[in-house]
């Protein structure tokens, strides 16, 4: 019986080995170096989840969309991270900032839900540190487990099969919904009428602005345009304390009343194509406006939201 | 508590450490333990029924000594054995075929134009009845034979009937090959305890990469099955068969390598049917404690294969049938046995049914091309009466048959889910691999790489947990545990 327990603990260990050498080989041998590269000219980062990814396209070589659906704020600071290395052109962030991520429940998403876990594992874990295995098995053990061994045999599979194991869509960018709001979309993904700050989102909200900071890299929260009647709307109060009380330094761009109709929406939260082509043109025309210079960004963006309602 | 969830794994270490660490001192300790934990094991299912599993047991207890102590009246040797027969059937059949007898009788009654309505008992079916009271069964009727003695020591015999690895699907054990083994002093053997880890890790496997993401696509198809083409249908059918062999035969690769760490040899259930040269020896490879205890109990008793045709005939066709209702309170159980049995007449008719004892294609890696037409055939066959196994009602199954032979058998197969769709097709085909290498062994892996050095040996064994831990498919029931 004890040859028995000292043989099972050996093989622990080296099924830890295993565990280390699959995880290296994923990383080694399925990530280009130059992944995130991006071409030179590129000054203007949008980066954030869907809100961003669905209402700003790439307005010319200069901008770049790098937003990607369901991507919380850990997940676009490592992403930040891997750019700022390879891209030092780069002088503006645009960040998605509104009401659904500050909320508790972007914390639990982030490990709670196995699919989301095992789709954003595969691309980041080679970035992840040692607090983020923590958080993670912490919290999720088994899907964290899941997660790592799913990414290691796809990664093994597309070394057999000389695959890069990245599809084009991961970084991110701009993506044109085609639907049209209706009585069937949805709109109940928070039935509580109670709201809870979030813990860990905001927490990555924080590095990412103090990685711009440190990258010399300035840094805009934008709010998109919103339907009136979309439900996370329920905690403009408390997010309105807490960009005050946190990000009070930080300039914040809010387009949530710029005038979208509801044809242009996809959903209640989600510009689709002739939204984005909208709010996009009018958000590049204000920046060469020089809105990015102006002492009250906000009122600025208000009058010229005005001027479009009074025209209309 | 599943063999594959976290609160097994606690218990089982846990079991095992104190009853080694009893192994010096008296066997009734040992059993004691092992009897206590086998109720504490059942009680986590459902507490409630471990009542009707004690008085099972406590009733053939008392019947086997009874019988054997009436040697002299056979009168009240006859009475206690069927009063056993009966109580323990009554009790299966009142659970477990109530609801379909009501059911049936009351169809067949609005088919003459009578219309009754029964009362419809809402029973939880026990877990494990249909194979504690096999066990019980089987013990009784030996004793009532003159094969054995009854057993004197009540926990010797409890811990026969409520083991807790064959406790809730099997094997079915005889009273002649288990209790000798828990009378006899059990010492602590290191290669066997290895080969029941590795039995353990094989078993689930199959059970949790195979047959579990198997199960999500059947699932997927057999449920809307009106929604896709013949080619989906078709493989649904196919990961259909695939998920009911590795979760019952992973299963009994739990059971049998958790008792080898104990020190018992349970009997086998499995031996890689799939690779069967004809249905004959398809239903010798598959479910073996269940089949051989109806040949034993049921056709040898009837006459066997003696006598003339229509009793071959008949014969067959009863245990097929009891096979089938044996499974389920449906009638496509039924079917499925029936059409098993039309399967095994032929082999029986012209006395090809005792071919093929050996393995196929022994000391040869590829068989021969007979061998592989043979196989797919037999597999072709199996496949078929599996959609009947599966399907939710006669209607459904014949409607989803028609679907297969029609012309979008043709076009393109759906893939639901597609990227995990691949990694399961790709392990199946890995489990094909090891099992048609390992198809002399007891069980797939048994035998694989023992001539290769330890760090690759171990290689593997690292890589089928990875696989395990990376391709979880969920949270799904063993399917005989329903039955």
């Amino acid at each position: 019986m004890k040859k028995l327990i000292i043989n099972i603990l050996k093989f622990v260990l080296f099924f830890i080995l295993i565990v280390t050498i699959l995880g290296l080989i994923n990383y080694k041998f399925t990530y280009p170096s130059n992944y995130f590269q991006l071409p030179t000219k590129k000054k203007y980062v949008v980066i954030g989840d869907s809100h961003t990814e669905c209402s700003f396209f790439d307005y010319n070589d200069e901008y770049v969309n790098l937003s990607q659906s369901g991507e919380i704020y850990f997940y676009s600071y490592l992403k930040l991270k891997e750019i700022f290395k390879l891209n030092k052109g780069i002088k503006i962030v645009f960040i998605d900032f509104c009401n659904s991520q500050i909320d508790k429940s972007q914390d639990s998403f982030f490990w709670s839900n196995d699919s989301y876990l095992l789709s954003r594992y595969t691309i980041y874990h080679p970035f992840f540190d040692y607090s983020t295995y923590k958080l993670l098995l912490s919290n999720n053990f088994n899907g964290t487990l899941k997660a790592h061994f799913n990414s290691s045999f796809k990664g093994i599979g597309n070394i057999i099969f000389n695959k890069n194991v990245l599809q084009d869509k991961l970084v991110g960018g701009h993506v044109q919904l085609t639907s049209v709001l209706n009585n069937k979309s949805i709109n109940n993904k928070h039935p509580s009428n109670s709201f809870y700050s979030s813990k860990t989102n905001l927490c990555n909200l924080d590095k990412i602005i103090n990685l711009c900071n440190s990258n010399n890299v300035k840094v805009y929260l934008i709010r998109c345009p919103l339907h009136t009647k979309w439900e996370y709307l329920r905690n403009d109060q408390l997010f309105d304390d807490i960009r005050k009380k946190r990000y009070s330094k930080i300039d914040f761009l809010d387009f949530k009343n710029f005038p979208i109709n509801s044809n242009e929406f996809a959903d209640y939260e989600h510009l689709n194509k002739h939204g984005a082509i909208k709010f996009s043109s009018f958000f590049y025309a204000i920046i060469n406006e020089n809105l990015l210079n102006q002492i009250d960004k906000q009122k600025f963006i208000e009058a010229k939201i005005n001027e479009i309602n009074n025209f209309d | 508590m599943l063999f594959n969830s976290i609160s097994f794994a606690i218990f089982l270490p846990v079991v095992l450490i104190l009853y080694w660490s009893l192994s010096n001192k008296n066997i009734r300790f040992q059993n004691t333990l092992l009897l206590v934990s086998s109720y504490f094991f059942y009680a986590c299912w459902d507490y409630r029924f471990l009542f009707l599993l004690i008085f099972s047991t406590v009733l053939d207890y008392l019947t086997g000594l009874k019988i054997n102590s009436e040697v002299s009246n056979s009168k009240n040797k006859k009475i206690w054995f069927y009063s056993s027969i009966f109580i323990n059937l009554g009790f299966l059949c009142i659970f477990k075929y109530y609801n379909f007898f009501v059911d049936s009788f009351s169809d067949a009654l609005s088919l003459l134009g009578i219309k009754v309505s029964f009362n419809i008992l809402q029973f939880v079916l026990p877990v494990g009845i249909s194979f504690y009271t096999f066990h019980g069964l089987s013990y009784v009727i030996d004793i009532y034979k003159g094969k054995i003695e009854p057993e004197k020591n009540f926990v010797d015999y409890s811990l026969f009937v409520s083991f807790f690895p064959l406790l809730v699907a099997g094997p079915i054990e005889r009273a002649s090959h288990l209790l000798p083994q828990i009378k006899r002093k059990r010492v602590f053997n290191y290669s066997k305890s290895v080969d029941g880890l590795k039995q353990i890790l094989w078993g689930l496997f199959k059970k949790i990469v195979i047959a579990d993401n198997c199960a999500r696509f059947a699932n997927i198809i057999f449920n809307d099955f009106d929604l896709y083409p013949g080619s989906t249908l078709l493989l649904g059918a196919i990961f259909f068969t695939f998920q009911i062999y590795c979760d019952f035969s992973g299963y009994s690769d739990i059971a049998l390598g958790v008792a080898r760490l104990f020190g018992f040899e349970l009997l086998r259930n499995f031996a890689f049917p799939y690779f069967s040269r004809n249905i004959a020896e398809f239903w010798r490879r598959w479910h073996i404690s269940l089949s051989t205890w109806f040949r034993d109990y049921l056709y040898i008793p009837l006459g066997g294969s003696k006598g003339g045709v229509f009793f071959k005939i008949r014969n067959t066709f009863i245990i097929f049938l009891v096979s089938g209702f044996w499974h389920g309170a449906n009638w496509t159980f039924i079917f499925w046995g029936a059409l098993n049995a039309l399967y095994f007449l032929p082999s029986l008719l012209f006395n090809n049914n005792r071919n093929y004892l050996d393995t196929v294609s022994k000391d040869r890696f590829f068989p021969t091309i007979k061998e592989f037409f043979q196989i797919i055939i037999t597999f072709c066959f199996t496949v078929f009466a599996w959609i009947f196994f599966r399907s939710l009602s006669l209607h459904n199954a014949f409607l989803y048959i028609s679907k297969i032979f029609s012309a979008s058998l043709f076009s393109n197969p759906y893939f639901p889910g597609i990227g995990l769709t691949i990694p399961t097709i790709v392990f199946t085909l890995l489990l094909i691999f090891v099992e048609w290498i390992g198809r002399e062994s007891q069980y797939g892996i048994q035998s694989f790489l023992l001539l290769s050095p330890r760090a690759v040996r171990w290689t593997f064994y690292c890589l089928i947990i990875a696989s395990i831990l990376a391709y979880n498919g969920g949270d799904q029931q063993f399917i005989y545990f329903q039955f």
